[in-house]
């Protein structure tokens, strides 16, 4: 089990922070100057971005499974890049079609679309009981807050 | 009047008038779960997961979803695709994120509304007033820029003038909200999500069997060319950042959503209700690929004429399918809009009643909140109407506020607020503050030609008071660590 503690929440949230800072800068440069390159980073930077706050969210009592962390979280950021990478290297190409879709489409569809499909709706749906959110945490929160005045 | 590329049938007529009449009849008998103000303006804790899942879908998949999403591929190929591609699995990724803490605060406090957590959250009337006025003000503008696209919608489907449209339109679904609320709204929105899918597979049917799924006619196209079959599209690559991250992680920013994580009955119920609101939220995303490249592949093959009104492609496609696919096709544009207007109206009604005055410290007493809700949701409507036609340049402007506008005041509030002790009072303040300055104040500039930027400005405004929440978070503790709540603890826990 990995711990994620409020010092690691902190040090994620300014991790988030900054990726969000360079993909501004990314599309804004990037952008200006017509520099593919650095917008392609801006997308790879973007995939961490949405691994950061899958981190901090796929997380029960503090604490995440490893086999959670490879599944779904980082193969989320990882179908992304990879998408992202073959867009960026077949753009505006001329290429033979992979089942009836030009490869940079191909990927979007596959590693995007379909990608972030099996790394978070299908993921939910197989592990939300044990790991997103089990019965027994849920019933811990019942008892903690049965005491308790609502808020208000 | 527009060019009718429709002809108004019978049986798009009949389909039309028994759609509207089960929509209302599903809104009237869901008058029973709106007694209360939680019920009329939040549906807390009322709804399974199907549901929620459904109404999730209906209400986040707008006309701009069915018509002008289209309308771009057939302009600049794949481009605008991302954006449709990442909100479907952003779906249950936000429902990973908080989706059980969301669901958590329905019992730790009476929820009505969204800003009613970000006050019980950060211990603040200010934020709760910030934010509803966002709220308000995005759901009014959104509303506005959908009235005509309403209107043009109608006069195909029906014939009748765009007024008439309009009346037809936005009456029939006043004639539910005033009686239901948000629970009618769920549950209507529940029913249009599945005439949407009816549409959805007539599409794909009508799709193969006109092309056969041969892009490379589109490839090979003097008109057209590579551009439009791969997987960046014509428009400048740095929107690919702004549609695929801000489309992805910004669908648990979206009311449409985040409203839905507290209506679900039991906690259980969130997982059918983010399953099946991003696969049919998938499904509906074949319509904005299906339809804008089949416009395409028309256009390509000399079987259509080109078109220059690009909310024109989707009509384009439909005319050429058969009558009975016509009908299925335009009812699911219709329930497209109709979804999301009475979400808005709903969204925009509960902050005026209860935000704004009780922000104000004016609370109006639990059991006049429904009245002054229902008159408030007449008072929008007459609002975005009026504004929808008569708004000229401003309508232009607000009309951007939309997706951006809403991930730029909620992901702060809820997403970090939730996921992060430390985030607190002080940051949240002063990021609202930015978020709503700066989307209203940036498309003003573009539209003024004073200031553009080379990528959708939201993309500027979310980031930034992202960046503003964080760091002023480290240097203030208001409702912030050792200072929340004893039971805002136990939601940090789960």
């Amino acid at each position: 089990m990995i711990p994620i503690t409020d010092k690691m929440r902190d040090v994620l949230m300014l991790v988030a922070a900054l990726c969000w800072a360079f993909v501004i800068y990314a599309s804004w440069v990037g952008g200006l100057n017509k520099d593919n390159q650095l917008i392609y980073f801006g997308l790879v930077v973007g995939a961490v971005l949405t691994v950061l706050y899958y981190m901090m969210g796929a997380v029960v009592n503090e604490k995440m499974s490893t086999s959670i962390l490879i599944w779904p979280v980082l193969l989320n950021g990882i179908f992304q890049a990879i998408a992202f990478t073959i867009v960026y290297t077949t753009k505006g190409q001329k290429m033979d079609f992979i089942m009836g879709m030009h490869p940079g489409f191909f990927a979007a569809l596959v590693f995007f679309w379909l990608g972030n499909y099996v790394t978070a709706t299908l993921a939910y749906l197989m592990l939300f009981n044990s790991k997103a959110v089990p019965d027994d945490e849920w019933e811990q929160f019942q008892k903690e807050i049965a005491g308790q005045e609502k808020l208000h | 009047m527009d060019e009718q590329l429709i002809q108004p049938t019978p049986l798009i007529i009949g389909y039309t008038i028994v759609f509207m009449l089960v929509s209302i009849g599903i809104g009237w008998y869901a008058n029973r779960y709106a007694k209360t103000a939680e019920g009329f303006f939040g549906g807390t804790k009322m709804f399974g997961g199907v549901v929620i899942g459904l109404a999730s879908m209906a209400a986040v998949m707008s006309a701009f979803g069915f018509i002008g999403g289209p309308g771009l591929v057939y302009k600049f190929g794949f481009t605008s695709i991302w954006m449709t591609i990442a909100c479907g699995p952003g779906f249950a990724y936000g429902y990973w994120v908080i989706g059980k803490r969301m669901r958590a605060m329905a019992d730790v406090t009476d929820v009505a509304t969204l800003p009613d957590i970000a006050r019980v959250r950060f211990q603040s009337q200010a934020v709760r007033g910030i934010l509803a006025v966002g709220l308000c003000l995005a759901a009014i503008a959104y509303l506005s820029s959908q009235v005509k696209g309403g209107a043009k919608l109608m006069n195909q489907m029906l014939g009748v003038s765009e007024e008439w449209g309009v009346a037809i339109m936005f009456g029939s679904t006043l004639a539910y909200m005033l009686v239901s609320g948000m629970s009618g709204s769920i549950l209507t929105d529940a029913f249009q999500g599945l005439v949407m899918l009816i549409g959805v597979i007539g599409v794909i049917f009508a799709f193969f069997a006109m092309t056969g799924g041969d892009f490379s006619v589109i490839m090979n196209s003097p008109d057209f060319g590579p551009q439009f079959v791969d997987g960046a599209g014509a428009m400048p690559f740095q929107l690919v950042i702004a549609f695929s991250i801000i489309f992805f992680i910004g669908v648990m920013g979206q009311p449409t959503m985040l409203a839905k994580m507290y209506s679900v009955k039991s906690h259980k119920d969130l997982k059918i209700a983010g399953i099946l609101g991003g696969t049919t939220y998938g499904l509906c995303s074949l319509v904005w690929i299906l339809v804008g490249y089949g416009a395409i592949w028309l256009v390509a093959t000399g079987a259509a004429p080109a078109i220059k009104d690009l909310d024109k492609a989707a009509f384009l496609f439909v005319s050429k399918t058969n009558g009975v696919l016509q009908a299925l096709i335009m009812a699911a544009l219709l329930a497209a809009i109709v979804s999301t207007a009475s979400f808005f109206i709903s969204l925009a009604s509960g902050a005026l009643t209860r935000d704004l005055a009780g922000a104000f410290g004016h609370e109006i007493p639990h059991e006049r909140q429904i009245i002054y809700g229902r008159f408030f949701q007449v008072v929008v409507m007459v609002l975005c109407i009026g504004f929808g036609y008569w708004g000229g340049r401003a309508v232009a402007i607000l009309g951007t506020l939309g997706w951006g506008f809403f991930a730029s005041v909620t992901i702060p509030t809820f997403t970090m607020g939730l996921l992060w002790r430390r985030c607190s009072r002080e940051a949240i303040i002063v990021g609202l503050i930015f978020a709503v300055v700066s989307n209203i104040a940036c498309p003003i500039m573009e539209n003024f030609k004073i200031f553009r930027f080379p990528f959708p400005y939201y993309m500027f405004t979310l980031g930034g008071t992202i960046i503003l929440t964080t760091v002023i978070s480290f240097f203030t503790d208001g409702a912030a660590g050792k200072n929340l709540p004893k039971q805002m603890q136990a939601v940090f826990k789960l």
